[in-house]
């Protein structure tokens, strides 16, 4: 092979960039086999000025959502009346010092 | 800078959109409108079939894959991020995973069965010296390892830049330009081959 036809990039622009088409029932064939969109993904998605889109608003939101979700079960779960060591779990969070905790164990 | 700052100015420095743009069809088709995506893959559907046809040398299989990488631009169109990439080469990186996708369940040794040269290849001169040379290309290029094929084929066939082949390959672009060195010096060395070397190489 001579010089001038080996690879270069220039020559590979040449060889490889030559026009090219789709089979003509192709197209057809992915619009008639298109799936519908997600409904609650839209929903989810409000119209969005188009910067937005996809951006920087999603991790904020998961965010958000996920803190909300964790006050709305810790608030369903918070039954102080069923729990027996509800008040010694409430000491031991908020004392101060060991022997705030431990009083009873020193009075005699 | 802020944080918020930062975010007010990107969004500032961003170039309004015409209605026919590339970005405009993506927003509209994230909204579910059948016609900006029609619209869109008559616009793309040549170019993406063309790099999935001669990346996987089969022509059911690029149909097939094709088809696929729209679908998936029309369930995904809201994950699409107008400003930080653009939309072919969104596309080019969905067709290409697609394409990784299959190659890597086909099998190599079914791949190199598969090869199939290019429908253009069969054109009226295709006893000319050109066609030779573009059969002799296409036999290298099917024997190059898929990194070094997608690169040069991203490079050389769709005409894209080296840090758009790199958003596509999801490297560098350092890593680009060595895929794209080593593959061009390895095209040179398959294509200087004498064909009877290379024949009894596939035998072997």
């Amino acid at each position: 092979m001579s010089q001038d036809n080996k690879p270069s990039a220039d020559r590979l622009d040449d060889l490889l960039a030559v026009p090219h088409a789709a089979p003509p029932a192709l197209a057809e064939r992915i619009l008639n086999n298109l799936p519908p969109q997600s409904r609650w993904r839209r929903f989810l998605d409000p119209e969005l000025p188009l910067a937005w889109q996809g951006g920087r608003w999603r991790p904020a939101a998961t965010a958000l959502a996920s803190l909300a979700l964790g006050f709305a079960l810790g608030l369903g779960s918070a039954t102080p009346d069923e729990d027996p060591l509800y008040d010694d779990v409430l000491v031991l969070a908020f004392s101060d010092s060991y022997f705030e905790t431990n009083g009873d164990y020193f009075d005699d | 800078m802020s944080g918020a700052l930062v975010f007010a100015s990107a969004v500032a420095a961003e170039p309004p959109l015409s209605a026919d743009s590339d970005e405009a069809l993506m927003a509209r088709v994230a909204a579910g409108d059948e016609q900006a995506f029609e619209r869109l893959l008559s616009r793309h559907l040549d170019r993406i079939h063309h790099y999935l046809r001669r990346l996987t040398g089969h022509p059911q299989d690029s149909d097939d894959l094709a088809q696929e990488t729209f679908i998936k631009v029309w369930l995904k169109a809201r994950t699409f991020r107008p400003g930080r990439v653009r939309v072919t080469t969104w596309l080019h990186r969905i067709a290409h995973n697609v394409a990784m996708d299959h190659l890597r369940k086909a099998g190599r040794a079914a791949r190199a069965e598969a090869f199939e040269p290019p429908r253009e290849m069969a054109g009226p001169d295709a006893h000319g010296q050109q066609a030779q040379e573009r059969q002799r290309l296409h036999d290298a290029l099917s024997a190059l390892p898929e990194n070094q094929r997608s690169a040069i084929l991203l490079r050389h066939q769709q005409g894209l830049s080296n840090p758009d082949a790199a958003a596509v390959l999801g490297v560098s672009v350092r890593a680009v330009e060595s895929l794209l060195s080593r593959g061009r010096r390895r095209l040179r060395a398959l294509m200087d081959e004498p064909v009877t070397a290379r024949c009894k190489e596939q035998i072997s």
